[in-house]
C-alpha cells in the first residue's frame, strides 16, 4: 500500500516524470546525434592505414597442431574433433576475416609488407601501425584455444604516434585475441581432463566485437545516470511527508516506520526499473539500437535494469533516512546536485571510461552506474554469466548496503523531537 | 479514560509544555483553548504518543501511553493542525490510503471512505485532487481521515483555522454529530471561545505551557462574577489614556478596542467618575459607556492579559 500511494504520486508528478524520462531522451538523441560522428568514426576521420606483417605460416602451424594432438594420444573421437576446429577455426583465417569485415573496414586497411618495408612505411608515416603476426602465431593460438594451455595467441602491433588511432585498432585486436583464447571453452569438451582453465581476458564473441553506436552509449549512460535522479526525488517526496505531517498519521496508524522506508525503497526500485526498461525501448524504436536481438536478451537487460533498481531503492531508503535523521532535505538535494554529477562523471557516463584517467576509472567501476554500464556492455557483447558476476555482485553489494545503512539510519517509531 | 500527568516538554532549552494535568472521561467533549505559542499542540502530540514528554506521563485507562504507544493508536484519531494530506491525489485516493494503513481493507474500507465523506459532506467530490479543493475542504478531508478507523477519542487540533463560515459549519456540526450520536470522546483545541462555549461541556485554558484555568463555561465564568466590564466609547485613540487607567487600584485589566476601551473592574468599584476625569486630562471624550457581565473571552483576557488571537 505505501508503494501503491508512492507510485500514483510519482505518476502525478508531471513534472517529475519529465525529468525522469524526457530528459534522458532527449538526451540522448541530442548527444547520440552530436557524437555520431565522432564515436562512429566517420570513416575519413578515423580511418587509418596499417601494415600487416604475417611471420607465421598458417598450413604449418595446423599440421604442427595435429602432430602434437597425435603424440598426446588422445581419444579418436577427440583427436578428430580438435583436428577439425583446427581447420575449421584457424585462427589466422579468424583474424583476416575480422579484417575483411565491414565494419573494421572502415577504420583500417591492412596493407599486406614484409618486415622491411612496413618499417619504413611506418616511419614515413605512410602507414600508421604494424601489425605483425608472428611466427608461430597459429600453432600457439590453437594450443591455447583448442587445449586450454598456456600461450594463446599473440599479435604484435608497432605504432607510431596519433593515438586515437592506435587505440581504436589496439581495442579492437585486444577484443579479437581475447575471443580467440575463449574459443578454449569450446576445447574444453574434447580434453579428457578437461579443466576449465579461461585464458585470461574473459569470453567474447567476435561477431559483435564491433564498436559502439552513439546512440546505444548515450542509452545507456544516460539511463544509468537518470535512474538515480529516481532516489533524490523519492527521498525529496519522502521528507515532503515527513514536513507536511502526513508521516504523523503513518505514526499515529501503529504503522513501524520501517514499513514506510521499505515502501519508499520498493516505490524507487520500482519507478527505477520502469523507467531504465522504457528508455531502452524508447531507444530501441527510435534508433534500432538491438536489431533482430531474440526475447532472452531483453530479458537480460531487464535483469540488469532489475539488479540496478534494487540499488536505487537502496539509495533512496538511505537517502530518505538522512533526510529523516537531519530533519531536512540536505541529503536528498546534495546527492541529486552533486552526487550524480560526479558518479555519473566517475561512472562514464559523459565519456566513455576508457577515456578517463585511470584514478578516475578505478573510482568508476564502484560506482552503481559505471557497474551498470559495464554490465549492459558485457551482456550486449554477448559476455556470459560468470563475467558479468563481479560486477554484479558489486552491485548488489551496493545495494544490500545503502538499504543496512539506511535502516540503520531510520529514526525509528517516534517522531524524533 | 485518558488522562495526563504532569506533562513536561522542554525543546532545547525552552519549555514548551511545563506541567499539564487534565483528564477526558468516556463521552465528554472537551476544549482546549490558548493563544499561539501555549503549547495546545505539544500536548497534543504528547498525548497521542507522537512526542516523548521530558517528564510526566499520559495514562489510557491507567496505562502508560508512553511505555505503551500502540494501545492508544489503536483507539485514538488526530486531526493535526496541518493539512496533512497528499495534494497530489484526490480525496478518495488518501482516504483509501489513510484506511488501509488502520488495516481496513475491501467492503469495509470502502464503506468507511463513504461514511466519512457523507460526515464532512464531500462525497460528491471525492474524485478530485486535494490540491484543487478550498481551504476549508481540505480541512473537511483532514478530519475525514482520522475518522476512518471509527476510534474512541478524537483530538482536534485548531481543525477551523482560516476557513469560510459554510466548512466551518459543517466542522462543527461534525464534531457534535460525533459527540453526541456515536459517543466519540472529543478534545477540540481552538482559538476561537465561541466553538468551544458551543461544543463542549468542559475546556482547559493554557497559556505559557500551563494550564491556567479549567472547568464547565459556568465554573470560568464565575472567576469574573467579582467583575464588571466596562466599554467605553471614546472620540479619539485612547492608548493615552490606558497607561494611567491601569494604574488605579480598581482597575484589573484594559483593553484597546476598534472604537475606545474595554476595563474590567471589581465590581461596585464606583471609578466612573475617576475615568471621566482621566478622559478629560488627555482631552478625549468619552461618547457611550456600557457595563457588562464577562463572556469566555473576558475570562480569557482577564486570566492571561491577551486576547485569545493576539
Ligand atoms: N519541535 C520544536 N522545537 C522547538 N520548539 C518548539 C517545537 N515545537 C514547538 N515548539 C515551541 O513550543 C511552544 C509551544 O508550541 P505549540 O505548537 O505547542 O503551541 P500551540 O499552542 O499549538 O500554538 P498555536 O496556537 O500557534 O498552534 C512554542 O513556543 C513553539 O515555538
Ligand atoms: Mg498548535
Amino acid at each position: 500500500m505505501f508503494v501503491w500511494k508512492d507510485l500514483l504520486l510519482f505518476w502525478r508528478d508531471r513534472k517529475g516524470l519529465v525529468l525522469l524520462l524526457l530528459m534522458p531522451f532527449l538526451m540522448i538523441l541530442i548527444l547520440g546525434f552530436a557524437m555520431k560522428g565522432l564515436m562512429e568514426g566517420s570513416p575519413e576521420a578515423l580511418r587509418m592505414k596499417a601494415a600487416l606483417v604475417v611471420e607465421d605460416d598458417e598450413a604449418s602451424g595446423i599440421e604442427r597442431f595435429r602432430t602434437e594432438l597425435r603424440r598426446r594420444s588422445l581419444p579418436e573421437a577427440a583427436e578428430s574433433a580438435l583436428a577439425a576446429s583446427a581447420e575449421q577455426a584457424s585462427p589466422y583465417t579468424l583474424l583476416k576475416r575480422m579484417m575483411e569485415n565491414e565494419e573494421v573496414g572502415k577504420f583500417v586497411e591492412f596493407v599486406p609488407m614484409d618486415a622491411e618495408t612496413a618499417h619504413t612505411a611506418l616511419e614515413s608515416g605512410e602507414v600508421k601501425a604494424v601489425l605483425t603476426v608472428p611466427p608461430e602465431f597459429t600453432y600457439k593460438a590453437l594450443v591455447g584455444m583448442l587445449l586450454g594451455e598456456d600461450g594463446g595467441a599473440a599479435l604484435r602491433l608497432t605504432a607510431g604516434e596519433s593515438p586515437v588511432h592506435v587505440d581504436v585498432l589496439q581495442g579492437m585486436l585486444n577484443g579479437f585475441v581475447r575471443s580467440l583464447n575463449f574459443r578454449t571453452a569450446l576445447g574444453e569438451y574434447g580434453r579428457p581432463d578437461a579443466e576449465p582453465a579461461l585464458a585470461a581476458g574473459g569470453v567474447e564473441s567476435m561477431t559483435d566485437a564491433k564498436p559502439m553506436n552513439s546512440f546505444l552509449y548515450f542509452t545507456l549512460a544516460m539511463s544509468v545516470m537518470f535512474v538515480l535522479f529516481v532516489a533524490g526525488t523519492t527521498a525529496a517526496k519522502a521528507f515532503a511527508e515527513l514536513r507536511g505531517r502526513v508521516f504523523d498519521r503513518v505514526l499515529l496508524a501503529d504503522r513501524h516506520p520501517l514499513r514506510f522506508l521499505g515502501g519508499k525503497a520498493g516505490a524507487a526500485f520500482c519507478v527505477a526499473w520502469l523507467q531504465l526498461t522504457l528508455l531502452f525501448v524508447l531507444s530501441h524504436l527510435a534508433f534500432g539500437l538491438f536489431p533482430g536481438r531474440p526475447f532472452s536478451f531483453w530479458l537480460g537487460l531487464s535483469a540488469i535494469n532489475a539488479v540496478l533498481s534494487i540499488g536505487v531503492g537502496g539509495f533512496a531508503a538511505l537517502l530518505t533516512a538522512l533526510n529523516f535523521r537531519f530533519r531536512s532535505s540536505t541529503a536528498s538535494s546534495m546527492f541529486s546536485s552533486i552526487a550524480v554529477t560526479v558518479m555519473a562523471l566517475a561512472g562514464g557516463s559523459f565519456t566513455p571510461a576508457s577515456l578517463l584517467p585511470d584514478w578516475v576509472m578505478q573510482i568508476g567501476v564502484w560506482t552503481p552506474n559505471g557497474l551498470a554500464i559495464s554490465l549492459y556492455t558485457l551482456w550486449i557483447q554477448g559476455f556470459a554469466a560468470v563475467d558479468m558476476a563481479p560486477s554484479l555482485l558489486k552491485l548488489a553489494a551496493f545495494a544490500v548496503l545503502t538499504l543496512t545503512a539506511g535502516i540503520y539510519l531510520f529514526p525509528a517509531r517516534r517522531r524524533v523531537a | 479514560m485518558l488522562e495526563t500527568t504532569e506533562l513536561v516538554k522542554r525543546f532545547k532549552g525552552t519549555y514548551a509544555v511545563q506541567g499539564v494535568s487534565l483528564y477526558l472521561d468516556k463521552g465528554e467533549s472537551v476544549g482546549l483553548l490558548g493563544p499561539n505559542g501555549a503549547g495546545k499542540s505539544t500536548t497534543i502530540s504528547m498525548i497521542s504518543s507522537l512526542i516523548k514528554p521530558t517528564s510526566g506521563d499520559v495514562l489510557l485507562y491507567g496505562n502508560s501511553v508512553v511505555k505503551n504507544p500502540a494501545a492508544i493508536r489503536k483507539v485514538l484519531g488526530v486531526v493535526p493542525q496541518e493539512i496533512a494530506l497528499y495534494e497530489e491525489l484526490t480525496a478518495y485516493e488518501n482516504l483509501k490510503f489513510f484506511g488501509r494503513i488502520y488495516k481496513l481493507k475491501g467492503k469495509e474500507l470502502e464503506l468507511r471512505i463513504q461514511e466519512v465523506l457523507d460526515m464532512v459532506g464531500l462525497r460528491e467530490r471525492q474524485k478530485e485532487l486535494v490540491r484543487t479543493y478550498s481551504g476549508g475542504m481540505k480541512r473537511r478531508i483532514n478530519i475525514a481521515a482520522a475518522l476512518l478507523h471509527e476510534p474512541e477519542i478524537v483530538i482536534m487540533d485548531e481543525p477551523t483555522v482560516g476557513i469560510d463560515p459554510q466548512s466551518r459549519n459543517h466542522i462543527l456540526d461534525t464534531v457534535r454529530l460525533l459527540n453526541r450520536e456515536k459517543g466519540t470522546t472529543v478534545l477540540y483545541t481552538s482559538h476561537y471561545m465561541e466553538e468551544v462555549e458551543q461544543l463542549c461541556s468542559r475546556m482547559y485554558i493554557m497559556d505559557h505551557g500551563k494550564v491556567i484555568a479549567s472547568g464547565s463555561k459556568q465554573e470560568l465564568k464565575r472567576i469574573l462574577t467579582g467583575e464588571d466590564i466596562l466599554h467605553l466609547q471614546l472620540d479619539g485613540p485612547g492608548a493615552g489614556m490606558a497607561g494611567e487607567l491601569r494604574m488605579l487600584d480598581a482597575v484589573l485589566q484594559v483593553e484597546e478596542t476598534e472604537n475606545g476601551l474595554k476595563l474590567i473592574v471589581a465590581k461596585q468599584s464606583r471609578i466612573l467618575s475617576q475615568v471621566v476625569q482621566i478622559a478629560e486630562r488627555h482631552q478625549v471624550e468619552i461618547l457611550r459607556v456600557h457595563v457588562h457581565t464577562p463572556s469566555l473571552e473576558d475570562v480569557f483576557l482577564h486570566l492571561t492579559g491577551r486576547t485569545l488571537r493576539d
